[in-house]
């Protein structure tokens, strides 16, 4: 019962997100990313900034995709960081880039031979493409990660921050964009300064978003558009579209006890029952997100030392937690949406979730805030003056909920209890 | 899409149309409706073509009368555009199809409407010797060689008879038969032969496809004899009659396939059936050219409407048509052209008297009268013989039909050696001219004195008639491969017109050097930082390698104008740069009823206009003549292309006033080191004067800007590129203007038209020379622009344009977007601009916003005060909201 299937939508019209995805970030730290009017303090440290960030963000909404970093400049490219779901692995690969460039003397004792590239001549569109494709063509099964034997879950995605406005190929830059259509892979790019017909027809032709930074802001809002929607490429695996559904076969673990006193704890794979043991991740997103979530933290009081989500190494299941599931397919569900209840829904006197009373609250602003933390806090029915109620309702099932119910539907929940 | 103006149909094939394409047609509508001309200017890439398609065509199909079978005469430049234009039209009609009943019953209009292209036999011959000889007057020359009268009447008097339809069963299995057809493929042209079968004429061979047409075609003739009136092209079987009857829309490729297929010559079945066709589009020369207005276009009728797209360099086609140039080679070769031509009526005076007297006879009915009488019977008679077209002038008379006298030729020239005498005459004197080493300026008048003077010969007068002359000379003499005798016929042409035109428009003009080199030698203009100290101060004369030039230059371009305004009243003018608004009909001596300019709407500015006055150390920058050699000038240029080159994405299109300018520029900028810091960031191209270089420099170009390495065009505003070749999209986002490509102004021949100008239309010369160089400034920013999703950064680099007096002259579609704050600017605060402004027009389009705004609707059509629907109320005010 522990075996689920976590479903992926791919509906081209609303534009979903995938569960898994694979992402190559090509960072672009040729020379003109000293430019310093348009960007603060200048475009390379803005662009890292940004980066970090959209990491951030990135691994918060899918804790089952994977990511790697490329840096192109002056004719090379280089693999900054290898593909995983280790949100700190990037961002420390990144911060060692941001040490680099502010370090205005070359530093001797810089570990990789890219450093004396950064920030010089210009970027190589074809080595970066070429190299993210030999990252995502490897077939999801050698993916670390990835779920078995499931190819065609996740979508394959590469985003290009391109400032450099020329690129220096070793050959026909147009066969490998026809490569990487071929795979389908998606390239989203944004170009930070101009209009380049090269990034514009990469782009087009193999279905990505494709964006001019006007300002910081708008490059740093139009990048994080790319965590919420993934472009739907209508050829491509056209016979998993025709189910509608495809199918990512995933595991829960189960704790089980070991040693006499049973305060060993071990998971195991639900399906061959293989004790787990080490994540392909030690430094997983967790830590980040974690906290915030009083279900996972729940979880994890029962004592779960893997970091999940990991790949079984006997049978290759993909093990997740539920929240990862959850997190994952948010845009795959119907997200519950929330409505304030109405004088006409006072008929309703207990929470659809937790059974308590609904409270009535008042409707002065002043003190709105009072009574939600009141009853989040102690959960007693104190008498409001005026009769409007606190509660929210299931904008599809009607159902109602209290005010500590609907705060986690929002923020943990992501659904309905009642209806999805 | 259909919709009323001022209460006729509008067809127009697309679901939107810009506003400006409205106001456009609103415009050409009215100049139409009141039979007069009109000069209208709208930008390039907002859909000109097709607007003045749809609306001549919907105002033909309105108002067309039995008596008025309204036609339209569209003149391109090139075959290219000719092409686009074609298959614009061809999309037009098939949406007019939609709208209007095409069964039966349909009018014949309908049913018959014709599109034909006309070009040179180069582009539409078949012949299968003919068509791969490549140049130009060797075509022609074989193409003469077989079908002219007289090779077909040898042909015919050598092999028998012609052919009969009937017998070609019979005869076809006889060896002599073959041996007859084998013969008729080097000797005469085949596809020629069927042309005439096919159009009623008398063949000599018959291709076994065509036999049954003949046979028709013979049967008809001999009605048509009967009852010369009877010819109804209805009353014969469609089927019966395909050349007749032939409707649809032929581009070249399309006229040469289905004409070959039937065994017929392309190009005089265009020529022919141009007479009935309702469009027909070629070049300027055919129109603008006398001695190819003569032979193709003398016949149309003057109820068509004429339209002449890209028209801002017409002035000058009008004046190449009429100005004839001699080199010494040409005048030696004319020299030896005469000789063989006495050798050959000397032989002939012993073998062929009878040949020269009749001649003679003909001449003194009249060379001209005949002329007109061979039009006459094949314009107005319905062709009863089309293989008249053959046997049409081989050089016709190079002076407007108007001009030339019209009466018989003087008793001096009339007998043929005779009139070599005169010839050798008149080349005598040219040699004499044509070998002093000294620039000399005159009237045709007075040039003509001296050479009454200097070789004997009072009267001047029958070198008017040496052209006419000569032509019929060539025919009785039966020449083969005219084109030998293209430099007599050079000479010829410059008699005639200088004779003709005595009084004024005309000059005669002497050149001994290279015009560069000798402004090379006198003033040091090229390279003088590189010539080393002392080499450029005196070069004798002598050094310098001569060329001597004699010109017969026209100066007055509403001469060769003339001529088409008084035959057709409607006349359109239209390009994308007419400004400022007046001054070309002024000079072409045309009185448009109606003269518009109109802007282009934008949803967002999409062009940005940057007149950069300063470099980056704040010295101006001019090529002004005593600023041109200067160093900052040099680097400041330098510095402004890489500024660009490294914000600016994909390709930048850099133009400059000169050949010599620019390569001046580029070895100082490759000392400085600028060159190898610009190939950074941009891949470097030039323009050289060399055809196939460019187009090769251009294909690299364009490969550099697709696969994103980025490059730089540099080319000069006068050379080919600066006209012909659009840089739409990546391949233009950026045009950097060096300097006002003023033309070259110590040419003798601008001097005298300047000159002229003045006098005639009062033009004061700096003006015409701003308009002149303001034109070729907005056709060379024009080239990236291209449309309305088409975007460009216009850089205008020189002190200069920031006068009102050169801004004032750009189009308005340029200086609708020049506001204050891009005037004046310097380096880097013009980098700044162009480099939000790249910015903003990479955002996405959006569509919807367009509508409306840019881009109307049948509902916003129904709102324009011209096309209300009949009867309803004028709407307030306050509803249009």
């Amino acid at each position: 019962e522990a075996v689920a299937a976590a479903s992926s939508v791919a509906d081209g019209a609303t534009g979903s997100v995938e569960a898994q995805r694979w992402i190559c970030v090509i960072l672009d730290v040729s020379e003109s990313m000293r430019e310093r009017e348009d960007l603060q303090p200048n475009r390379l440290i803005y662009c890292l900034r940004v980066v970090l960030k959209f990491i951030q963000n990135f691994f918060e909404r899918h804790p089952l995709s994977q990511m790697q970093l490329i840096l192109t400049a002056n004719g090379v490219a280089t693999n900054l960081s290898t593909l995983s779901g280790s949100v700190i692995a990037h961002t420390d690969a990144l911060k060692g880039v941001l040490r680099q460039s502010t370090n205005t003397a070359p530093s001797q004792s810089s570990d990789t031979d890219f450093s004396k590239h950064i920030l010089k001549g210009v970027v190589s569109l074809q080595n970066a493409l070429l190299l993210a494709l030999r990252t995502l063509q490897g077939g999801s099964s050698l993916l670390p990660g990835a779920a078995a034997g499931s190819l065609v879950a996740g979508s394959k995605e590469i985003i290009l921050i391109m400032s450099s406005l020329a690129t220096q190929d070793p050959a026909n830059i147009f066969t490998t964009i026809e490569k990487l259509r071929k795979v389908s892979i998606f390239a989203h790019v944004f170009h930070i300064g101009a209009d380049l017909y090269i990034c514009r027809y990469l782009a087009e032709r193999t279905h990505g978003k494709y964006c001019v930074a006007l300002s910081g802001e708008h490059f740093a809002s139009e990048l994080m558009k790319i965590i919420d929607t993934t472009p739907v490429d209508a050829n491509r695996n056209s016979a998993a579209l025709n189910f509608g559904v495809r199918q990512l076969p995933v595991g829960f673990c189960s704790p089980v006890n070991v040693g006499e006193n049973g305060e060993e704890k071990l998971q195991r794979c639900p399906k061959c029952l293989t004790p787990v043991e080490h994540g392909f991740d030690s430094r997983n997103s967790e830590q980040a997100t974690d906290s915030a979530s009083p279900a996972v933290a729940t979880l994890r009081v029962l004592g779960s030392p893997t970091a999940l989500p990991t790949n079984c190494h006997i049978c290759g299941l993909l093990l997740v937690k539920p929240s990862h599931l959850i997190r994952s397919t948010l845009n795959t569900r119907q997200s519950a949406t929330l409505i304030a209840s109405t004088e006409d829904d006072l008929d309703q006197e207990s929470c659809s979730a937790c059974g308590m009373e609904l409270l009535m609250q008042s409707t002065s602003t002043g003190d709105l805030l009072a009574p939600l933390q009141t009853t989040s806090d102690k959960r007693t029915s104190t008498v409001a003056t005026e009769k409007t109620p606190a509660s929210q309702k299931c904008g599809i099932c009607q159902s109602h909920f209290c005010a500590a119910c609907s705060e986690m539907i929002a923020t943990t929940l992501f659904f309905c209890p009642c209806c999805n | 899409m259909r919709f009323l103006m001022d209460g006729m149909w509008v067809y127009f094939p697309y679901a939107y149309i810009y506003p400006e394409q409205y106001q456009y047609m609103l415009q050409l509508k009215r100049a139409l409706d009141a039979n007069g001309s009109c000069a209208l200017e709208m930008p390039t890439g907002t859909g000109k073509t097709i607007s003045l398609l749809s609306m001549v065509l919907s105002w033909i199909l309105a108002n067309r009368t039995p008596d008025h079978p309204y036609k339209l005469i569209y003149c391109c430049r090139t075959i290219g555009e000719v092409e686009k234009t074609m298959e614009e039209l061809r999309r037009l009609w098939a949406h007019v199809l939609t709208h209007l009943s095409t069964g039966p019953d349909a009018p014949s209009f309908v049913n018959q409407f014709l599109a034909l292209a006309l070009a040179s036999r180069k582009s539409l011959c078949v012949h299968p010797v003919a068509s791969t000889l490549g140049k130009r007057a060797v075509i022609d020359a074989k193409c003469h060689d077989m079908t002219a009268p007289h090779v077909r009447d040898k042909f015919r008097r050598e092999h028998g008879a012609i052919i009969h339809p009937d017998d070609i069963e019979d005869s076809a299995a006889t060896p002599a038969a073959a041996d007859i057809m084998r013969q008729t493929a080097s000797h005469v042209c085949s596809y020629f032969e069927g042309y005439v079968s096919a159009t009623g004429g008398d063949p000599l061979i018959l291709q076994q496809s065509a036999k049954s047409a003949a046979r028709r075609a013979r049967s008809r003739a001999e009605k048509k004899e009967t009852d010369p009136d009877a010819m109804d092209v209805d009353e014969l079987a469609p089927e019966d009659q395909p050349l007749h009857n032939l409707s649809g829309i032929f581009s070249l490729e399309e006229m040469k396939a289905f004409a070959e297929s039937k065994g017929i010559c392309p190009y005089f079945l265009t020529r022919y059936l141009i007479q009935r066709c309702d469009v027909v589009i070629y070049s300027y020369q055919y129109l603008l050219n006398p001695r190819i207005h003569q032979i193709v276009s003398q016949q149309l009728k003057s109820d068509a409407i004429v339209v002449f797209d890209e028209a801002h360099n017409m002035d000058n086609v009008c004046i190449e048509a009429l100005s004839v140039k001699l080199t010494r080679t040409t005048v030696e070769a004319a020299a030896k052209n005469v000789r063989a031509l006495n050798q050959q009526v000397s032989t002939m005076k012993q073998k062929d008297v009878e040949r020269l007297n009749a001649e003679y006879r003909r001449l003194l009915r009249g060379l001209n009268l005949q002329i007109a009488g061979n039009n006459n019977s094949a314009g107005g008679n319905n062709n009863n013989d089309p293989a008249a077209l053959a046997a049409e002038p081989l050089r016709a008379n190079p002076a407007l039909p108007d001009e030339v006298v019209n009466e018989v030729i003087p008793e001096s020239i009339r007998k043929a050696s005779e009139f070599l005498g005169v010839l050798d005459k008149v080349i005598q004197y040219l040699r004499t001219r044509i070998g002093v080493k000294q620039v000399f300026q005159e009237s045709p008048s007075f040039f003509l004195k001296k050479f009454g003077e200097a070789m004997g010969m009072a009267d001047t007068k029958p070198l008017r008639f040496c052209t006419g002359r000569l032509n019929s000379l060539l025919k009785t003499i039966e020449i083969t491969n005219i084109d030998k005798y293209q430099p007599i016929g050079l000479v010829a042409d410059f008699a005639t017109l200088a004779s003709t035109y005595e009084k004024e428009g005309f000059m005669v003009l002497m050149e001994p050097y290279e015009p560069y080199e000798f402004a090379l030698a006198t003033r040091g203009l090229g390279s003088p930082l590189h010539t080393p100290q002392g080499a450029n101060t005196q070069i004798n004369a002598s050094e310098l390698t001569t060329n001597p030039r004699l010109e017969l230059s026209c100066l007055d371009a509403s001469i060769a104008m003339k001529s088409v305004l008084a035959k057709f009243p409607r006349v359109v003018i239209t390009s994308g740069t007419l400004s400022p608004p007046g001054m070309l009909p002024r000079i072409l001596g045309m009185k448009p009823a109606l003269t518009q300019s109109l802007s282009m709407s934008l949803q967002r500015t999409s062009v940005c206009p940057l007149v950069v006055t300063r470099g980056s150390d704040q010295t101006p920058i001019s090529t002004k003549f005593d600023m041109r050699s200067n160093l900052d000038v040099a680097r400041n240029y330098a510095t402004l292309l890489l500024e660009f080159a490294k914000i600016v994405p994909d390709g930048i299109v850099c133009f400059f006033p000169s050949y010599q300018f620019m390569e001046m520029m580029v070895s100082v900028w490759n000392e400085m080191g600028m060159l190898n810091k610009l190939i950074k960031y941009k891949l470097l191209f030039v323009e050289t004067e060399d055809l196939t270089e460019t187009s090769l420099a251009l294909q690299s170009y364009k490969k550099a800007c697709d696969s994103g390495r980025g490059a730089v065009f540099l080319s000069v505003a006068r050379g080919k590129v600066s006209e012909g070749i659009d840089f739409d999209n990546h391949y233009g986002r950026c045009v950097i203007l060096f300097g006002i490509p003023f033309v070259y102004t110590e040419s003798r021949t601008l001097k005298a038209r300047l000159e002229f100008l003045r006098q005639k239309f009062q033009i004061h010369e700096n003006e015409f020379l701003t308009f002149d160089a303001m034109r070729m400034a907005s056709q060379c920013v024009g080239r990236v622009v291209r449309g309305k999703s088409d975007y460009g950064i216009m850089v205008f680099a020189d002190k200069r344009y920031n006068r009102i007096d050169k801004r004032s002259k750009l189009p308005q579609w340029i200086t609708q977007f020049l506001g204050p704050n891009q005037l004046n600017l310097s380096t880097d605060t013009a980098t700044s601009i162009a480099k939000t402004f790249l910015k903003e027009m990479g955002q996405p389009i959006d569509r919807d916003a367009q509508i409306g705004v840019s881009l109307w609707s049948e509902v916003e059509i129904l709102q324009q005060p011209a096309s209300r629907p009949f009867g309803a109320p004028m709407p307030a005010p306050s509803m249009r909201m």
